[in-house]
């Protein structure tokens, strides 16, 4: 009786050991389960895995040497009719013959699959293509009928779409972002790489290092993701590319850390939710670098504390440096924070399943409508929003648009959620659309659960947008006040620099090494445009010694503090030219007072009330001459001069033709000298912070000791030119608002509709910082 | 009478081969080529243009590299020189030099009513390169540029030429990264960049440490 026991454990392990198999070698497999391949096939078919190992056994415990061979499924999949793994388009009447491809790597050619049998041995190369083929395939052919559904919504429904009318006729097919093709890299070789290049087409999946070089392709729902990144780029762009085949498209996010890169996450991860309503996100391949990611608050990953109640859900901002992995910690990073925005869209999409008797697929189909068209609208650097609207209806002005977008008047929590929220009112929330159990999703409803994330932070839904002439005309659909519970509005007054005694009031780091590198890595991303010809290539005027000196490059971070008892989100510091001058002189009309008028201050006793007056903010951003021939926006920095025996303020372009240096030797000689001395550098002239606790500062809240760690999207680049004269006294006006913000985007006197977007050229919307310095040897 | 036949026969093949030659001018087209640029040994501040290999080719698209080898470049390149510049959708106010033009008031580059804020210089693209190697050792990066058509934007105090490319990085052992761009077709200036790769995690993720002193 003994031995037979032991025989069967002897021969259970056995066949244990053949199913899990091993990774001996690291990229090697037991072939077991399923035999792939080509003999076991047809032509035109082959096997892949239609969910990662995880999600298809219900088991997140498997080990990294799990064979993938015991789930793929015994009936074949129709994977193509060509030899080569490539894919075509086709949504409407519209057709993009070369879509997508799959190849092994950027060095390889196509592989080729003979007889156009795609079954293969799951250890194999040609798997790993075959199933970064079916995975892409799947959800492009999904996305694309989705993005049709929604079109189709559009035309059907007597609701203002953001879709362009010619959305599947424009030449320039921006369905698809330009028709352009897609190539994935099934193995790209990259270690801990999977990145998604909108500029290369390319999405690139290479491997995890950490465990036996498990390769990121194996797990679909990380090809999902990057391609979720590719949908969000292509619904940002659909009408800048109806409107024009050439120019920019916008970006969602542009700093290594903002609340837009965050939401292009929290989107990316809702598309894999979207393929198969499947809760946690890379919790097969990225789960052994501790960054799989759950998408509702009933997820294992989560800690014990989060539940999928009104108290238990995650809220913003507290947990926008969450990381489920290690809860402990406090991260700052765009994916954590994204969570927010993928777990309110699941819990979104399961409210509609159940409120609109949908089932959970066509939610999740409504929800993506949503996300279209507020992407839609959001990116439009056209400037219109909708077909029939005119010009600077959003996003300030075709000419302006694309520094609106990523900066002035930026996507983040607030504006995301509240332009969706519009675009789900006047679809489900709408009786007459009928779309939800016959007639409308309660708003109420509705704004109990956007509140339940801390996301109600908007107070109408800005039905009329933020255009210069449409923008106050309504109609105002106002939010339930009595909504907002868990949702927390701060005014702009209490964010300060550190007023504490004995505090520090901006960290400025010039230490040679540390420069190079943010300022190499900003050029490398082409966050920033370069610097000026003025400072040395190897910065070796750098001196480390903490303060600002002639030829230096510099990265200042102000030591933002909360003086709330609310924490405070989203933290963006401007350091952009805007409307604050006047004949050369600063305006002291907004409430830095500042300066007076002994110290320089623009006349106030002309001129005012009209273009060029301190108390008029240009509406073109200084950019129409034709319009605004007085107007122009200035850069921060302001010197001190003596003017007639007194000391007084004045712009660089003033002191330049006072004092010199000859503007050839400005920062830029070539075309700007408006900021000859100091300048912070195009592109490094914002910076973000996560979040602020009360009473704390950005980095106690980080739980940064005294050498914290600093992201470049945390720091203002500025060049000092080595032509200033050591002792010359800077001010620089900074200014400063945060998501959360109750003053920084309703306009108070305007019933609490959103501020226009011309003013963010100005002052009310900010809470203005000063920076004084003096240049040092 | 044959004089005039003559005389109109050789108008209109003139007519014609400066119509050809127009838009065979460089400014129409895509380029396919990648170049290659990397910091020259021992110089920091200069670059050299080195022929990128097949391989570095791939690395960067691998859809004109596979195009050459099929010996179908020819063709499909046309084709999609006609669908990039898209000029039959253009009005005619909105192209000039045949350069689109970009921004407000079109018709005034057009009418030679605004300055011109730059001049074309043909080593626009190395300029751009020696930008994007500034202050870089040999090795450390490697810098591909593929024009991808040329512009003409329109500013507040002018209009300036720009050529529209990709930019690829290549960083040892830390993969790539890459956006598109603006450049001023004179200096190479870098003037917009958008596009940019997205890393779920991956190069360029680290941050500095810094020591909090007063100001």
């Amino acid at each position: 009786m003994k031995r037979g026991i032991l025989l069967q454990i002897i021969l259970s392990s056995i066949f244990l050991a053949g199913c899990l198999g091993s990774q001996s070698g690291g990229k090697k497999r037991t072939s077991a389960g399923v035999a792939n391949t080509p003999d076991t096939v047809s032509p035109g078919y082959g096997r892949y895995l239609t969910d990662n190992i995880v999600g298809l056994s219900g088991n997140y415990n498997l080990d990294a040497s799990t064979n993938l061979a015991l789930f793929l499924n015994e009936t074949p999949q129709f994977i193509s009719n060509n030899n080569f793994l490539k894919g075509s388009c086709s949504a409407k009447t519209s057709t993009i013959s070369e879509c997508y491809d799959v190849i092994k790597t950027q060095n390889s050619g196509f592989t080729e699959f003979s007889d156009r049998r795609f079954a293969y041995p799951v250890e194999t190369d040609e798997f790993l293509q075959v199933q970064a083929f079916g995975n892409t395939r799947d959800i492009v052919d999904k996305f694309l009928s989705t993005q049709t559904f929604s079109y189709d919504l559009g035309v059907g429904l007597p609701y203002i779409s953001s879709h362009p009318s010619t959305l599947y006729t424009d030449v320039n097919k921006p369905y698809f972002f330009k028709g352009s093709k897609l190539t994935v890299w099934a193995n790209s070789g990259d270690e801990n790489v999977a990145s998604y290049s909108p500029s290369s087409r390319v999405v690139n999946l290479g491997y995890i290092s950490t465990v036996n070089n498990l390769f990121i392709a194996e797990d679909p729902t990380v090809t999902w993701h990057e391609f979720g990144h590719h949908f969000n780029k292509v619904a940002m762009s659909t009408r800048t590319i109806a409107n024009s085949g050439t120019g920019a498209t916008a970006e969602l996010g542009s700093l290594q850390y903002d609340e837009a890169g965050s939401i292009n996450e929290g989107l990316a991860d809702y598309y894999s939710y979207f393929m198969n309503g499947r809760e946690d996100f890379g919790d097969w391949a990225l789960k052994f670098v501790n960054r799989a990611r759950p998408m509702t608050e009933g997820s294992t990953i989560h800690k014990s504390t989060v539940s999928e109640t009104f108290n238990g859900r995650i809220l913003y901002p507290d947990y926008v440096t969450y990381e489920p992995n290690e809860p402990d910690l406090l991260i700052e990073d765009v994916h954590n924070t994204g969570t927010i925005i993928a777990h309110f869209l699941v819990a979104l999409t399961k409210s509609i399943e159940t409120t609109c008797s949908y089932s959970n697929e066509v939610a999740r189909k409504m929800v993506i409508h949503l996300v279209l068209e507020t992407l839609g609208e959001m990116g439009d650097l056209s400037a219109k929003g909708y077909d029939s609207a005119i010009e600077s209806t959003v996003n300030h002005s075709a000419t302006s648009s694309f520094d609106w977008v990523t900066k002035v008047n930026p996507i983040n929590m607030r504006s995301f959620v509240q332009v969706m929220s519009k675009y789900f009112y006047r679809t489900l929330g709408t009786a007459s659309n009928a779309l939800c159990a016959g007639g409308a999703y309660n708003m109420d409803q509705y704004e109990v659960l956007v509140d339940s994330y801390g996301l109600l932070l908007f107070k109408t839904y800005n039905l009329d947008g933020n255009g210069l002439i449409t923008g106050h005309l309504g109609p105002l659909k106002t939010v339930t006040s009595t909504n907002r519970v868990k949702s927390t509005l701060v005014k702009k007054q209490f964010l300060k620099i550190d007023p504490r005694e004995n505090k520090f009031e901006y960290i400025v780091t010039d230490d040679r090494a540390n420069m190079k590198a943010i300022i190499d890595s900003l050029v490398d991303v082409g966050r920033i445009t370069g610097w000026s010809p003025q400072i040395k290539d190897d910065l070796r005027f750098n001196n480390g010694n903490a303060r600002i000196s002639p030829g230096e490059i510099v990265g200042i971070i102000p030591n933002l503090y909360n003086d709330s008892n609310i924490t405070m989100g989203g933290v963006n510091v401007l350091a952009n030219d805007w409307d604050h001058t006047k004949g050369g002189k600063p305006c002291n009309t907004f409430q830095d007072n500042w300066p007076l008028s002994s110290e320089g201050a623009a006349d106030l006793t002309a001129g005012e009330g009209v273009q060029g007056g301190c108390n008029y903010v240009t509406r073109y951003n200084g950019e129409n001459v034709a319009l605004e021939p007085n107007e122009v926006v200035s850069p921060v920095c302001f010197v001190q001069m003596a003017v007639d025996g007194v000391t007084q303020w004045v712009t660089q372009d003033v002191f330049v033709a006072a004092r010199g240096p000859e503007t050839e030797m400005c920062l830029d000689p070539d075309n700007n000298h408006r900021d000859c001395l100091v300048r912070f550098i195009k592109g490094a002239d914002h910076s973000f912070y996560s979040k602020i606790n009360p009473k704390e500062t950005w980095l106690e809240s980080l739980g940064q000791g005294e050498v914290p760690e600093i992201k470049d999207s945390n720091t203002l680049i500025m060049e000092a030119s080595p032509w200033i004269s050591p002792g010359t006294k800077f001010r620089c006006r900074l200014r400063a608002r945060f998501t959360n913000c109750e003053d920084c985007w309703h306009d108070s006197n305007n019933s609490d509709d959103n501020f226009k977007d011309y003013e963010f050229s100005g002052a009310d919307p900010y809470e203005i910082f000063h920076l004084e310095f003096q240049v040092v040897d | 009478m044959k004089k005039l036949s003559l005389i109109s026969f050789f108008t209109f093949l003139i007519v014609g081969l400066v119509v050809t030659l127009w838009e065979k001018q460089p400014e129409h087209t895509t380029d396919v080529k990648w170049e290659k640029f990397v910091t020259d040994p021992g110089k920091k501040t200069k670059v050299v243009k080195s022929e990128p290999k097949n391989d570095d080719l791939a690395k960067i698209d691998y859809t004109e590299y596979k195009k050459k080898t099929e010996k179908s470049l020819k063709k499909k390149f046309k084709e999609k020189v006609k669908k990039v510049s898209n000029y039959s959708r253009l009005p005619s106010s909105t192209r000039a030099y045949n350069r689109e033009i970009l921004g407000p008031n079109p018709e005034l580059f057009k009418k030679k009513k605004v300055e011109i804020l730059n001049r074309p210089k043909k080593e626009w693209k190395e300029n751009l390169a020696k930008k994007l190697l500034r202050g870089r050792d040999k090795d450390q990066i490697s810098v591909f540029i593929k024009k991808e058509k040329s512009l003409i934007q329109m500013e507040r105090n002018g209009a300036r030429y720009i050529e529209q490319v990709v930019v690829s990085i290549h960083k040892n052992k830390t993969g790539t990264t890459g956006y598109r761009a603006f450049i001023d077709s004179e200096t190479g200036k870098v003037i917009k960049t958008w596009d940019r790769t997205v890393h779920e995690f991956g190069p360029f993720k680290k941050g500095v440490t810094v020591k909090v002193l007063n100001l």
